[in-house]
């Protein structure tokens, strides 16, 4: 291949390629980090444009007392001193924890399960595949109203179920209850998100070799043996990720919970996001939704870089 | 018609100042509109309709509706494009929520659209006071324009004594119920009335009133509407004066009167959680599990858009008087939607003068009577009985309380609409309404 020798420096041109080989060239070279930079600079000026110069903003924002109009009053940190002590964006936050937790202890687990159970190529298994990954094909939006209608409580699904199976005990208002909106959304969230962690992992098993399991069936080792001695070891890396995933994702949640409950009733199922809406742009608060949005950022950072820290070093280890 | 006659000979009644101000934004704008443009101004002779030749486009936004919100606009544009043929009309309809974000990020990023949709109140002042929504005090004042419009609906379009929109559409909120599962019953005049009608249905194993109350102001027509009759119409501009206090005996009052009807059973299993945008709240009406339903003049137009000859089977009966109250019986609880606000910073200001003109003429009222709306234009005359009667409850009200949410300032109407939901799911106390709302009028008196 007569270009292969042009690789390693692609913006010079062949003939000044070969030249320099065979004697000190004079010409100007792009030095390796221009070259390297030119490369990402296109993708790099849209992520300075549309991620980190918004978060920049956002932080000079959440200095002011801002209704979105105007200038609004430059007042330090004043914002953030409201935030810390308001008892509303503590129980977003909470709530945002539960979604974490949940999300992570039910996504995942189950994730695995059927990205295993879809991998031994059972009968019809490209069906089933198709079929768990359909929620994650629908709009938000139009998940949202769907199940808004199955946990209707005079014409929902779930209640009508229910009373078939002569459970009319457990029937209740799914979102107009404070006590079960929360559970009902988080289950929604698993719905659609567990698709996504399942294609994950259906990837991820692909990368282990058959030999593996062919060597510990020999060995006498039960199906759960070497799910527990290969699969999920060799499986490790792809779990964290699907972790942080979804530990940033519920985090920063938003939109099935705006359009099932918008936070309510009574802010029983306010996120972190919902909660910055709400003040940004229903109570026009656009400094305080900023401040809320930079402590949300902080804490997504802080969760997401301790989780890989932690991670690293027990691997090191 | 003397009202156009007089009107052609002035096409636009902007004052002088008004005029140089948007001729030179104009100029240094697109450079499309003419410093000579007052002089250049021509009569259309066909129609009456005000004319200009300014160029450009006007952009209108308005929300999204069935009925009149966006036929409104598009009847408006239609009447005006013989007189304004170098103009171009960019209307367009936005749903209720994400039209009031867009427009907050519209005008905040300095590019609003030139007309845009307003309930006054609140957020029209906080405009206004900003200088982003025209003074069009003068031009109403031309050519008997003002007249034309109930005196008290266009002064909810007033911010520190000048005018910044025109009202098209009057809404207020009365009890609506189905004559089919109540009979001619006899409407309650009293509050005591009212819990014994409520009572009496959940007897008969019905939902007495349904409501949606997941946007949180369904549920706040009621906080509305008892303060109303225990405080007063001027109470809230008291509160916002500092001269009165939301921790008081009335509004601890009609807090204990929310949770009153609750405890009668009067609403829905779950209402917090029930829908209204997607029509959660009405399917029970539909059902005919639930008789009745505490809503805006709009309910008819808007079951009527879902549902066949449903509409036909509603009546309604105002809102209840209460026992020593200090406000006057009569007031009811409204505001007006559509109205309509002009930019600060319109490139073409005859155009959008004129086209608030046009959208409030005798073709625009006809358009509202005729989808059996209550008309902010005087001398309607309304065929359908219960308009008729609407329109009167109107005219006879002692004063009309603009929805909360749109007079506060929009921090406190988030406020009250949280207190109110709060009071319905019974998780705050009477007291602790009077006092959360207290705190959030004083820390924006400054306090």
């Amino acid at each position: 291949m007569a270009r292969s020798t042009a690789v390693p420096h692609p913006l010079g041109s062949e003939t000044a390629s070969s030249s320099a080989m065979s004697q000190p060239s004079r010409e100007f070279r792009f030095p390796q980090w221009l070259i390297a930079l030119l490369f990402i600079a296109p993708a790099l000026a849209v992520y300075l444009l549309y991620v980190v110069y918004p978060i920049f903003q956002s932080f000079l924002y959440s200095l002011r007392d801002w209704s979105g109009i105007g200038e609004g009053t430059f007042i330090g940190l004043d914002n953030y001193r409201e935030a810390l002590t308001d008892g509303t964006f503590w129980g977003a936050f909470r709530n945002n924890v539960i979604l974490v937790i949940a999300s992570i202890l039910i996504q995942l687990p189950v994730a695995l399960l059927l990205a295993v159970l879809l991998s031994s190529r059972f009968r019809g298994w490209r069906f089933f595949r198709t079929i768990y990954f359909l929620p994650l094909l629908l709009s938000t939006v139009a998940i949202g109203l769907v199940w808004i209608n199955v946990f209707d409580p005079v014409f929902g699904l779930l209640n009508g179920v229910l009373d078939v199976l002569g459970l009319e005990s457990l029937q209740r208002s799914w979102l107009g209850n404070e006590a079960t909106a929360l559970p009902a959304i988080i289950a929604v969230v698993c719905w659609q998100y567990i698709p996504f962690y399942m294609i994950l992992f259906i990837a991820g098993l692909t990368t282990i070799p058959e030999e593996y399991y062919e060597a510990a069936k020999l060995d006498g080792a039960s199906g759960w043996d070497a799910f527990w001695g290969i699969t999920l070891p060799l499986m490790r890396g792809i779990i964290r990720t699907g972790a942080i995933l979804s530990l940033i994702g519920s985090l920063k949640f938003f939109d099935l919970v705006w359009v099932m409950t918008r936070g309510g009733p009574n802010r029983s199922t306010d996120l972190m996001a919902t909660y910055m809406y709400e003040r940004a742009f229903a109570s026009f608060r656009m400094g305080y939704g900023s401040a809320i949005a930079m402590l949300l950022f902080v804490f997504a950072f802080i969760a997401a870089g301790s989780t890989i820290l932690i991670d690293q070093r027990r691997a090191n280890r | 018609m003397t009202d156009y006659s007089r009107r052609l000979r002035h096409p636009f009644g902007l004052s002088p100042r008004l005029s140089r101000r948007s001729v030179v934004r104009g100029a240094a704008g697109l450079g499309l509109a003419s410093p000579f443009a007052g002089q250049l101004l021509r009569a259309s002779a066909q129609d009456g309709t005000p004319a200009s030749d300014e160029q450009g486009t006007l952009s209108v936004w308005s929300l999204t509706g069935a009925g009149l919100n966006e036929a409104l606009p598009s009847g408006a544009a239609e009447r005006m494009a013989d007189s304004h043929p170098n103009i171009e009309f960019d209307l367009q309809a936005l749903q209720n929520d994400p039209f009031k974000t867009r427009l907050r990020t519209a005008i905040g990023s300095d590019s609003p659209p030139d007309i845009w949709h307003t309930w006054g109140g609140g957020v029209l002042a906080e405009y206004a006071r900003e200088g982003v929504v025209l003074d069009i005090t003068d031009a109403l004042d031309e050519g008997g324009w003002k007249d034309r419009f109930a005196q008290g609906l266009l002064d909810l379009m007033k911010v520190d004594d000048r005018y910044y929109g025109v009202p098209i559409v009057a809404n207020t909120v009365v009890f609506w119920y189905n004559t089919e599962l109540l009979g001619d019953i006899t409407a309650p005049t009293t509050w005591d009335e009212l819990i014994q009608l409520v009572t009496d249905i959940k007897a008969d194993g019905l939902v007495p009133i349904t409501l949606g109350n997941q946007t949180k102001w369904p549920g706040a027509f009621y906080l509305n509407y008892l303060v109303l009759r225990t405080k007063g119409a001027a109470f809230l501009e008291q509160v916002m004066a500092g001269e009165a206090s939301f921790d008081d005996p009335g509004v601890v009052r009609a807090g204990e009167m929310m949770q009153e009807l609750v405890d009668a059973g009067a609403f829905p299993d779950g209402f917090n959680g029930i829908d209204i945008d997607t029509g959660g709240s009405r399917r029970l009406l539909y059902g005919e599990q639930a008789a009745m339903e505490l809503m805006g003049t709009w309910l008819p137009g808007t079951i009527a858009s879902e549902i066949d000859g449903f509409a036909e089977k509603l009546s309604f009966f105002p809102f209840p008087e209460i026992d020593d109250g200090e406000g006057d019986p009569s007031s009811v609880l409204g505001g007006v939607s559509p109205a309509y606000a002009i930019s600060a910073a319109t490139e073409v200001p005859e155009t959008a003068v004129n086209f608030l003109r046009t959208i409030t003429d005798d073709a625009a009222r006809d358009q509202v009577v005729a989808e059996n709306r209550l008309s902010a234009m005087v001398g309607a005359t309304y065929e359908d009985e219960a308009t008729s009667q609407l329109a009167t409850l109107l005219e006879e009200a002692a004063s009309v309380q603009l929805f909360w949410d749109q007079y506060l300032p929009p921090e406190l109407g988030q406020a009250q609409l949280d207190v109110s939901q709060g009071l319905l799911s019974k998780s705050i106390t009477p007291e602790e309404a009077a006092v959360q709302l207290e705190e959030s009028a004083a820390s924006l008196r400054g306090e």
